[in-house]
């Protein structure tokens, strides 16, 4: 009925009826008209139970109001864009990007964690989800991950772009050290979009003799963080980043695109 | 279109990210009344760890966002019994045990759900219903925001709510 200009119903408005933007006047008649057609009765019973479950949200809202830190984005920037953005409403933040951790189970046996790879947009990551989700259900313990973790940095190297084309133009690798645990992070900028079948590695390499090992998938956003045994690492002072083809081969593709020597 | 709860019971991997999207922020300012911020960040973590582990126990017969909540009210209760954190009021003790707890937990879902509805509205719907209900506006400084004829402000505002009403109706009860 609210957008029917059939003469004779309540004529138009009965959200501006239950949200009182309507007169007495205005009101009186809708009511009159209400207690005689079915149909808008059906009508007026669809908006009442649209109207009390937003009711619903702004009271849990007010309820949890107060609750998050200032300047995080409130819920209807998440739904309907910056451009209705509310000021009365409560803030309900995501997790800070900085403290997101997230961690995966590498195809190749050692443990990774990433910053979620769009981050920046203050969103966590299915795939970050689904792989913590993946090695709490290993048993493995979180790994925290970026730099300001108060750990202390072992080495800091350079990653330099190779002949294969310009898959990034370079990066950093760093290493930190908890305890015996070494956490090998990986910044490379601007990697190149791949496509579906296609993905980067990074790869530990002892250049003397050619050993590799494999630490894990380099995100999209070209941000890392792979944990290690000390022992383990100690064996190898380079780190290779490869563009791997998912074709079942876990032997690296000899497509190198970024290396770094620690 | 299957529901958010269908997909991640599914294993769509996509669903969850959208039921972090959409219900994360609300998880967190649940549990951050009970922990601290830092606390609050893990522990959603966490409850979505277990949303998707567990996924293969969602219940088709009941709200995703009850089965949600209740996750993230025994991860608080967890977090407070270990017993570092900070001091709540009895009165915010109360919002997450016992029956009032219960009664919390159910009204959070319960907006919850109402949200997940609201996201399968069209954009334009979204965007009157959020001004009208979040913003306090009339229908007509909506109009005059927007740019638009007040006729089409009440025309998407009233189908808007005419599907909302149909989505949270047809939704599995408790």
């Amino acid at each position: 009925m609210s957008e029917r200009s059939t003469p004779g119903h309540a004529s138009a408005d009965l959200v501006g009826l239950i949200n009182g933007e309507v007169g007495r006047r205005d009101t009186v008649a809708m009511a009159r008209h209400l207690r005689e057609c079915p149909s808008c009765t059906d009508e007026l019973v669809d908006l009442a139970v649209a109207h009390g479950a937003l009711a619903s949200v702004v009271r849990a809202d007010r309820a949890l109001d107060g609750t998050a830190p200032p300047g995080d984005p409130r819920p209807e920037d998440q739904l309907v864009g910056p451009s209705t953005r509310m000021p009365r409403t409560p803030r309900t933040p995501l997790p800070s990007p900085e403290r997101v951790r997230s961690s995966t189970r590498l195809r190749h046996g050692a443990t990774v964690s990433g910053r979620a790879p769009w981050a920046r947009h203050r969103r966590l990551t299915t795939a970050a989800l689904a792989a913590v989700a993946a090695v709490a259900a290993l048993g493995l313990s979180f790994v925290a991950v970026g730099h300001g973790s108060g750990r202390p940095v072992v080495a800091r190297a350079s990653l330099r772009a190779m002949d294969h084309g310009a898959a990034s133009e370079g990066g950093t690798v760093t290493v930190l050290a908890d305890g015996s645990i070494r956490q090998l992070i990986v910044r490379a900028a601007d990697l190149s979009a791949v496509s579906d079948h296609q993905y980067y590695e990074v790869w530990l390499l002892d250049p003397t003799t050619s050993k590799m090992l494999p630490v894990g998938m380099l995100p999209p956003s070209g941000r890392g963080a792979y944990s290690m045994s000390s022992g383990l690492m100690a064996g190898y002072t380079a780190v290779d980043v490869s563009l791997q083809r998912d074709d079942g081969s876990p032997a690296h593709s000899t497509t190198s695109v970024l290396r770094a020597s620690l | 279109m299957a529901s958010v709860a269908q997909r991640i019971a599914a294993g769509d991997e996509h669903a969850l990210e959208e039921s972090y999207r959409l219900h994360g922020p609300m998880v967190r300012s649940y549990l951050r009344r009970f922990v601290t911020n830092d606390e609050a960040d893990d522990l959603v973590q966490t409850v979505f760890m277990e949303v998707w582990r567990s996924r293969g126990r969602v219940d088709a017969n009941r709200p995703f966002e009850a089965w949600l909540f209740g996750i993230a009210r025994k991860r608080a209760i967890d977090q407070l019994r270990r017993g570092h954190h900070q001091v709540i009021s009895i009165d915010v003790a109360r919002e997450l045990t016992g029956a009032d707890g219960d009664q919390f937990v159910d009204r959070l879902a319960w907006a919850a759900e109402v949200r997940s509805a609201l996201s399968r509205l069209s954009d334009e719907q979204q965007e009157v219903i959020a001004l009208s209900y979040f913003g306090d506006l009339t229908q007509q400084q909506i109009a005059s925001r927007l740019g638009v004829p007040v006729g089409t402000v009440k025309a998407r505002m009233a189908r808007g709510m005419r599907k909302l009403a149909n989505l949270v109706e047809g939704a599995p009860s408790t």
